[in-house]
């Protein structure tokens, strides 16, 4: 018996589904998200009616569903693309003994991407009693040159030709290592992430792509920063400044996206009589977003970045260490967080009313360096300490992104009002926006200088003297 | 686990045919079942295409000794598996003697047996030792009787030997024919009598030739639909178990 089939299987750019051990499948007029390895066979966790055309690109724009509902999340990238199209055949064939008796049910899978190439599997089904003449009935068919498929064979399939590596986990695995070694190991990491968010941003798919590009960056140079001591200096100098050159072209567009994807948040902060002059505002950041975007895909593309990026991994690949290349991870680690934090301590400690904007942007960067460290060293500490520490950091941080977001933001509005100087209903827009961000951003002082105290505070100094603090 | 039995003083009322369509419909409605074959005939396996169990010796399975895992068999039926009888279990009377608790050996041999929902015995003929066996063991003890006045005789019997068991016995008619005067007096005098009835047809015939359960080979029969009644009264009964 034959069944035959067309299956295409979708995935977010970064595989984020199947690497949860997920294939979302559009086969026939069904569109299912299944257990991988139960997608051949298994019930769908979830499924839509999904008739001639592929769903749309971005998860977003998909009808209510379940499947809209299972899907959301479980991708960071909402963007949703075909990523193997094949045709399917399976052959199944009963093998009787000299009483016509069952004695092994064998299922062949045929799998096709093209007319050219294909995957045949066999699987030969477990039958009680029967296991001698499965056995032989397996080995016969695997004597063939036919696989014997333990797993799903779509997902043995797709797991060949797509390639997908296991996610890649943020920070140091092993404390142990020299650490030289585990920070070139973590930054190579880093950068095989790279290439498949750059596409992502060239193609202008999810601004999500960007914004995790520019994530792994920052955490990269951060790390350099940190334990620069494992580099000789001028080479942790160079592997900085192109990071940081990465991140910098890339700014412009990201606090565009982010007005962009806030603008009902926006609207909500100007008086509704004002609010038609929003159209003109958000008309003009999103042309300058669009300009902003084709520069930084045409960097992305262009061979000085590609040079940049060779440059980078030559300079990983260097063996010339730097001075405290061969201490243990863990130690290294342990001294720089203490000493990390206790900047970020002491400058928490400085903010009060009258404190300067800037300054306060200095301990947002300042936590932001204290919470790269906790992540990437978090295995070295035991797992409720870590998550109390960090879930403290990370309250601190909201509000301090909060606090001057809205600074930032006011700034940026000021200094877009000469550009609508003959566009008075936008100029009121922007007024009454930059007095709302104002008043946002004074209304959590409080909370700010709350957060700021307890990080400070003599019992957070305690704890991670405690755990950080080395003897010399 | 449920357990069913198909039991009779007397041989050629229907047994082995009930047992092996009966198990056929418990597979088919899911749940999993295992169809034991305690008649050294092995015609249960034999309608099922198993060979017999050469390697089973009647002392090692009443003894309990025997590791009946290896020797059951999936049948083609999905869901049905088989433990098919072998010649040894001609002797079976005479190991029961010679054992301690000659009388509930079977209860501790299915005691053991794990992960079917239905297990059916199909029995040889007989009032012995076995026969006690399979009442002490069994959930629910059906009793084929074909409408013959010899055939209504060999009920009393049965339920002297039952004891306290008798309450398991549910006769049934088997192989009617239209006898209508045999099959009103055993309704009279056995009030627990199933309501199916299972007439008799060329088409078993043709399936024991086929080698297949009616139920299967010829679901369309009128036979065909009576073992379904039969299940579905069946299943009614040990619900009813179930609840109390």
């Amino acid at each position: 018996m034959v069944e035959a089939s067309a299956w295409t299987l979708h995935d977010t750019p970064d595989h984020r589904l199947w690497q949860a051990d997920l294939a979302l499948v559009h086969r026939g007029h069904i569109l299912a998200l299944h257990r991988r390895s139960q997608l051949s066979f298994g019930k769908a966790e979830a499924s839509q009616a999904c008739r001639g055309a592929p769903p749309p690109r971005l998860l977003a724009q998909w009808p209510s569903s379940d499947l809209k509902t299972a899907l959301l999340p479980l991708v960071r990238i909402r963007a949703i693309r075909a990523v193997l199209a094949c045709t399917v055949e399976r052959h199944t064939a009963i093998l009787r003994d000299d009483l016509d008796k069952t004695v092994a049910r064998v299922e062949a899978w045929l799998v096709q991407p093209d007319p050219a190439s294909c995957r045949l599997w066999v699987t030969v089904e477990d039958l009680r009693g029967y296991e001698r003449e499965r056995v032989a009935a397996a080995v016969a068919l695997v004597g063939r040159g036919w696989y014997e498929a333990e797993d799903d064979p779509f997902a043995l399939f797709a797991t060949e030709i797509l390639d997908i590596g296991q996610p890649v986990e943020s920070g140091f695995p092993d404390g142990h290592k020299p650490a030289g070694q585990a920070l070139r190991a973590c930054l190579r990491q880093a950068l095989q992430s790279l290439p498949d968010l750059e596409k992502g941003v060239v193609d202008d798919i999810d601004t999500e792509f960007l914004h995790q590009y520019r994530v792994i960056l920052r955490r990269a140079r951060s790390l350099v920063a940190q334990f620069r001591s494992v580099f000789p200096s001028k080479r942790a100098e160079r592997i900085r400044a192109i990071l940081g050159g990465w991140a910098r072209c890339s700014n412009s567009q990201r606090d565009l996206d982010v007005w962009l994807l806030a603008r009902s948040e926006h609207e909500a902060l100007v008086p509704e009589q004002l609010r038609p002059g929003m159209e003109g505002l958000f008309r003009a950041i999103a042309r300058d977003r669009a300009a902003v975007q084709r520069e930084l895909a045409a960097r992305l593309v262009s061979s000085a970045h590609r040079s940049e990026r060779e440059e980078l991994l030559a300079l990983l690949d260097l063996q010339d260490d730097g001075p405290d290349a061969a201490l243990p991870l863990t130690e290294l680690a342990r001294r720089r967080t203490w000493k990390t934090f206790r900047r970020a301590a002491n400058q928490a400690s400085l903010v009060n009313a009258a404190t300067s904007s800037d300054a306060v942007h200095d301990v947002r960067i300042r936590c932001k360096k204290l919470r790269y460290m906790l992540d990437a060293c978090g295995r070295f500490t035991a797992p409720d300490d870590h998550q109390k520490l960090r879930n403290q950091l990370k309250a601190v941080q909201a509000v301090l992104g909060e606090f001057n977001d809205a600074c930032l933001q006011c700034r940026a509005l000021l200094s877009r009002a000469e550009s609508h100087r003959g566009d008075p209903a936008t100029l009121l827009v922007l007024g009454a926006l930059v007095g709302a961000l104002d008043r946002n951003r004074a209304s959590l002082h409080d909370q700010l200088l709350l957060g700021l105290g307890d990080l400070a505070s003599p019992g957070t100094w305690s704890t991670y003297r405690s755990l950080f603090r080395t003897k010399d | 686990m449920k357990i069913i039995a198909l039991l009779s003083a007397k041989g050629g009322v229907g047994k082995t045919t009930t047992a092996v369509n009966l198990a056929a419909l418990c597979a088919r409605a899911g749940k999993a079942t295992l169809l034991i074959d305690l008649d050294p005939q092995g015609a249960s396996g034999h309608l099922l295409r198993i060979r017999p169990a050469e390697g089973l010796k009647a002392k090692r399975f009443w003894s309990g000794k025997a590791d009946i895992d290896e020797l059951i068999r999936a049948s083609d039926v999905e869901g049905l598996d088989v433990l098919p009888a072998a010649d040894s279990l001609r002797r079976a009377e005479a190991v029961l003697e010679d054992l301690d608790h000659p009388r509930r050996r079977l209860v501790g041999i299915v005691g053991d047996l794990t992960g079917w929902e239905r297990v059916v015995f199909d029995c040889p003929p007989g009032l012995g030792l076995l026969s006690e066996n399979v009442l002490r063991a069994a959930d629910l003890v059906l009793v084929p009787v074909a409408p013959s006045p010899l055939a209504l005789r060999t009920l009393a019997p049965l339920a002297a030997l039952a004891g306290k068991d008798a309450v398991k016995l549910r006769p049934f008619v088997s192989m009617a024919r239209g006898d209508k005067a045999v099959v009103a007096e055993l309704r009279a005098s056995w009030p627990n009598t199933l309501v199916a009835a299972i007439p008799v047809a060329e088409v078993v015939e043709e399936s024991a030739v086929a080698r297949s359960s009616v139920a299967l080979h010829a679901p369309r029969a009128r036979v065909a639909q009576a073992y379904r009644r039969l299940h579905a009264e069946v299943e009614v009964i040990l619900a009813g178990q179930d609840a109390a």
